[in-house]
């Protein structure tokens, strides 16, 4: 009898440890990133935020980046102009770039947590739980952003938060990281360079190769959809450049050749009011903009193989982004199909 | 890299074709009323010079970063620069506005991307800071000051978003001052602030007056097309922003017209064609500015469709508008612009006569001398004349000559373009003619009479005998007339080697070593390290120990000539773009070389030798040596059949086998070989490639 126990237990712990302790984050509800740096709302993401019955938001608060002295420094911090509606749980998230982890990541641990407690006090954004972080690791660096989450995770815990984690698809492949729970990022799946045939925000072919590892994956996970479109500038079949809220219907520069097709007429160079020094990108005569977004059932589709593969996973469902220009990608009840199937 | 960058377009000029290889020149844009490199924002740095006289010669601009660094409350204990230049001075009404200046600028909210994020109390704080700031600034009665406050205030009011403010500010004050570069300053803050309270217009029409380019662009980014220029000009015939808006246009069609996109492909002439309506109709709309009358800058609008008229092949024209415009009413500028363009279009229709290399002397005389460009001053007081002279130079006259006929006139103007602009073409040319054009190039800089452009170019030719010597006994080396190259050689002194970047390679690399067997691999990073120490010409003693092994093998029978064979084909393979003695017929290496035009086959007449070799011996050693050398040869020309390829599965580098090359059935051939001789040798056993195909096929 002890022996069956024993037995009982051991399957008990090995089921435990091929699953994650929960299959479904805390306290699930339709969520947002906010990925832009200044905080202002208009009517129409307002809107959006009610029509949906969004509880949680997801704000990047700053970047990490290395400065031309290799030292890591905070970039792009979000000002805020704006209030965010009543009711909704702000989550600060910082994207770290993954060259910074090469350069004593661990270091910088409790100054980016003091930072982004501080950010919350100063503009007044109350019931702040947990943080999540962003990055692109990869094999090389995981070990250096374990130990640095590690030291995050133990710092947030002091003051009664949590830590969540951005999760990319080739990232289900390796150890999860220590995090309370993982964002799994189910845009720019795809390669720009190559992206004749598939879509490079989100391609079916793209994801099946991963749902192998999903069941598997010891973090709890959620997932986040995109909502946005591209606007590709390719030269022959060469990807050259992502632009920028370009007018497409401007005939004197654009000429529409296909479906989501357009055909550059007149070279023209166009400042890119992304980058932080003056930089341009060159359009010539006869290059192509293709834009891209998924369709809507493709989206359905890859949420419901998730689900499939891993029940709970869109317990909480994240768009990416909350964006005036990016909201009309879809309809209303194409976002109840992803956050409320 | 420069080399690199040349050996690549040798090619290039060879076949008259200009965007091949890795590299295109730049397509520098003709047309220039508007001056693009005024967006540096000088008046900030002419602002900032006024720290330069102040402290005298010690001023260096990293200074005035440093400023902002020094905290308010350490102001006075502070041994920056500037306070101590005023302390010394006892010029109190200076120090008074430093400490404000370093208040501004400690709380202008540029601190919001440290690590110690502001609190809501510092934030409060800065505002308040700003605001006093800007109430002191404005309480200043002096003299001495009065533009760097009436700045300080802008910049407060800027900071604080308060846009309206600086709009009022500047109506009633700050336009009144005289003018300074800190009046230039505001004068921009004041059209940021213009753009911000709505009057995007107005804002667009000073940054245009101002050269600001980037600020433009952003102003007026939906009307840079025909359309817009018309309703511009419909709003107000003189407006600023035209300036930029018809010199965008005609920039953006020598982008369309000229880009270097495959005119084969179907959409490329597409949409050219449809962007061909645009160009009709932009010169008839010049043409009809011209003749209402109303334009103060008839030589802008005249050149403009002048050179568009160029760009679409009507040379007729052109020629007629470019010259008119030079005589219509517009700024100096404009009519530069305008006598620019058109020594560009007269290229075009030009004959091969006197009265032309006469005008185009001059007018490249005339371009340095506009453009402020000096032998010491290469980039000049403008570029943009310098880019003139390079377009004009490199892409029309140069190709011109050739078609006259006139290949050392063009390459004597290449010399001269690239003393002008630092460029590599001239010895990318020189590198690749053949011995026989290089001699006729030699002989036609002292032979003969030259016109003037002639006369001028070659003025810019330096080709010292022993530089002479040494090429020309090098292209014959490297056409494989080694015993005509021996007497050039002969007169080139070792110190002469010395100097050049392939003495480092020569001094440590020996063409008698069988490369087949042991690779000399050098770190080319080092090249400027280690000093070089040349005992010997390798090239003269290469050249003699060639002309003595081609009499040997002539005279030798058997195994002994099967033998000196399998020498020479490790003589001819080193001395080729693919061996460790590449110095003997380069002076440069890149992994992107080729077999050029002008060069033996190094490499295939060494795999000649080795098959004739394999075929003819008897020897089992010497087979295998050939059989084995013939492997090497095809793996260094094609790729090699094992390669380390990414597995996505294990995230790791493994050795892949790739069977559809040639490099794995010569492997093959050999592995058989070698198996069936029973043979143990060392250099196979030892050798890696052959380890790993072992690895991956047994």
């Amino acid at each position: 009898m002890k022996n069956l126990t024993y037995i009982f237990l051991a399957g008990l712990l090995f089921m435990l440890g091929c699953r994650p302790a929960s299959d479904s984050v805390d306290n699930p509800k339709a969520a947002v990133y906010y990925w832009r740096t200044s905080l202002t709302l208009d009517s129409v993401e307002r809107q959006f935020l009610s029509d949906h019955n969004v509880g949680k938001m997801y704000v990047r608060y700053f970047d990490i980046t290395l400065d031309e002295n290799q030292q890591l420094r905070p970039n792009a911090t979000i000002t805020f102009h704006d209030s965010i509606p009543s009711g909704i749980e702000v989550i600060p998230t910082v994207f770290i770039v993954n060259n910074c982890l090469e350069h004593g990541i661990d270091t910088i641990a409790p100054l980016l947590v003091k930072r982004v407690l501080q950010m919350n006090e100063t503009h007044d954004i109350a019931g702040v739980k947990e943080l999540q972080i962003d990055c692109d690791w990869t094999a090389k660096t995981q070990s250096a952003y374990f130990n640095f989450l590690q030291l995050v995770k133990q710092l947030l815990e002091e003051k009664g938060m949590t830590l969540s984690v951005t999760i990319r698809l080739h990232q289900l492949a390796m150890e999860a990281p220590p995090a309370h729970y993982g964002v799994l990022m189910m845009y720019n799946t795809g390669d720009l360079k190559d992206s004749k045939q598939r879509n490079p925000i989100l391609d079916q072919r793209d994801v099946e190769p991963y749902l192998k590892y999903l069941s598997g994956y010891k973090l709890t996970l959620c997932a986040a959809y995109p909502n946005f479109s591209w606007q590709l500038l390719y030269t022959g079949d060469k990807f050259r450049d992502i632009l920028y809220s370009e007018d497409l219907n401007d005939t004197t520069l654009y000429r529409k050749v296909g479906d989501d097709r357009y055909l550059v007429v007149s070279s023209i160079d166009l400042p890119n009011y992304l980058s932080s020094n003056s930089s341009f990108t060159y359009l010539n005569a006869g290059d192509t903009v293709l834009v891209v977004k998924p369709e809507a059932s493709s989206l359905v589709k890859i949420h419901d193989a998730l689900s499939s593969e891993r029940p709970g996973i869109n317990d909480q469902v994240i768009i990416y982004s909350l964006n005036n220009s990016s909201i009309n990608n879809y309809t209303t009840s194409d976002y109840e199909k992803i956050y409320r199937p | 890299m420069k080399k690199f960058i040349a050996l690549s377009f040798i090619a290039c000029i060879a076949m008259q074709a200009w965007a091949c290889g890795g590299w295109v020149r730049p397509n520098y844009y003709m047309f220039s009323v508007f001056n693009r490199d005024m967006m540096e924002n000088n008046y900030q740095k002419e602002a900032n010079n006024f720290w330069k006289t102040y402290i005298g010669d010690d001023f260096g601009y990293y200074m005035l970063e440093d400023f902002g660094n020094v905290e308010p409350a350490e102001f006075d204990k502070s041994d920056h620069p500037f306070i101590t230049a005023a302390k010394k001075k006892r010029d109190t009404e200076m120090l008074t506005y430093l400490r404000l200046l370093n208040r501004y600028l400690n709380d202008n909210g540029a601190g919001y991307n440290q690590w110690d994020y502001p609190s809501k109390e510092e934030l409060a704080k800065s505002k308040t800071v700003i605001q006093d700031v800007k109430q002191k600034a404005l309480a200043y009665k002096g003299k001495k000051l009065k533009d760097q406050y009436a700045l300080l205030v802008m910049r407060c009011n800027m900071t604080a978003q308060e846009h309206q403010a600086n709009v009022d500010f500047w109506n009633t004050t700050a336009s009144r001052l005289k003018d300074t570069p800190y009046k230039q300053w505001m004068k921009n803050i004041y059209a940021g602030a213009l753009y911000n309270t709505g009057e995007k217009d107005k804002a667009a029409q000073i940054f245009a007056e101002m050269g600001d380019m980037t600020s433009i662009k952003y102003c007026v980014r939906k009307k840079r097309n025909l359309k817009g220029i018309k309703e511009e000009y419909a709003s107000n015939p003189n407006s600023p922003t035209l300036v930029f808006l018809v010199q965008d246009f005609v920039n953006n069609t020598q982008e369309t017209l000229d880009n270097d996109s495959d005119p084969n492909i179907m959409q490329y002439v597409e949409a050219t064609g449809i962007y061909q309506n645009d160009i009709d109709g932009f010169i008839d709309f010049a043409g009809q500015v011209l003749k209402e009358g109303k334009t103060k800058s008839p030589a802008m609008w005249e050149a403009a469709r002048g050179f568009v008229n160029y760009m679409n092949n009507n040379q007729g024209d052109a020629i007629k508008q470019l010259t008119n415009a030079q005589n219509l009413a517009g700024t100096q500028r404009m009519k530069d612009n305008a006598r620019a363009c058109l020594l560009l279009a007269s290229i075009k229709s030009s004959k091969p006569d006197d009265n032309f290399f006469n005008y185009v002397t001059g007018e490249l005389q005339w371009l340095d001398k506009v453009g402020g460009i000096t032998p010491t001053n290469k980039y000049g007081t403008d570029p943009h004349y310098g880019d003139v002279y390079d377009r004009v130079t490199y892409d029309a006259l140069v190709p011109k000559l050739y078609t006259w006929g006139m290949p050392n006139a063009a390459t004597a103007v290449l010399a001269m373009a690239d003393a002008h602009s630092n460029g590599s073409d001239y010895a990318a040319v020189i590198d690749r003619v053949s011995s026989r054009e290089y001699e006729e190039f030699h002989d036609y800089l002292t032979s003969g009479d030259k016109s003037s452009l002639e006369k001028m170019a070659i003025a810019s030719v330096n080709l010292p005998q022993v530089a002479y010597d040494d090429r020309m006994g090098t292209k014959l080396l490297r056409e494989g007339e080694f015993q005509a190259a021996i007497p050039y050689l002969e007169k080139v002194p070792l110190s002469h080697i010395s100097e050049q970047g392939i003495s480092y390679y020569m001094a440590r690399k020996d063409y008698n070593q069988e490369i087949w067997l042991k690779r000399q691999f050098l770190s080319p990073w080092k090249e400027h390290e280690t000093e070089a120490k040349l005992t010997e010409n390798a090239k003269l003693t290469y050249c003699r120990d060639m002309v003595a092994l081609d009499k040997q093998i002539a005279s030798a029978t058997g195994e002994t000539r099967n033998q000196l064979l399998l020498k020479k084909a490790n003589l001819l393979y080193q001395a080729s773009f693919k061996g460790d003695c590449w110095y003997l017929t380069h002076y440069a290496q890149s992994a992107n070389d080729e077999q050029q035009s002008n060069e033996y086959d190094f490499v295939n007449s060494a795999r000649s030798l080795l098959r004739e070799v394999e075929l003819n011996t008897s020897d089992m050693d010497i087979k295998l040596k050939s059989i084995f050398a013939q492997t090497f040869v095809i793996g260094e020309n094609s790729e090699y059949c094992v390669q380390k390829e990414f597995n996505y599965d294990t995230r790791t580098y493994e050795n892949t086998l790739f069977f559809d090359t040639p490099h794995y059935r010569a492997m093959m051939r050999f592995d058989k070989f070698y198996q069936q001789s029973n043979l143990q040798v060392p250099y196979v056993s030892k050798c890696d490639i052959y380890k790993r195909f072992l690895a991956l096929t047994k």
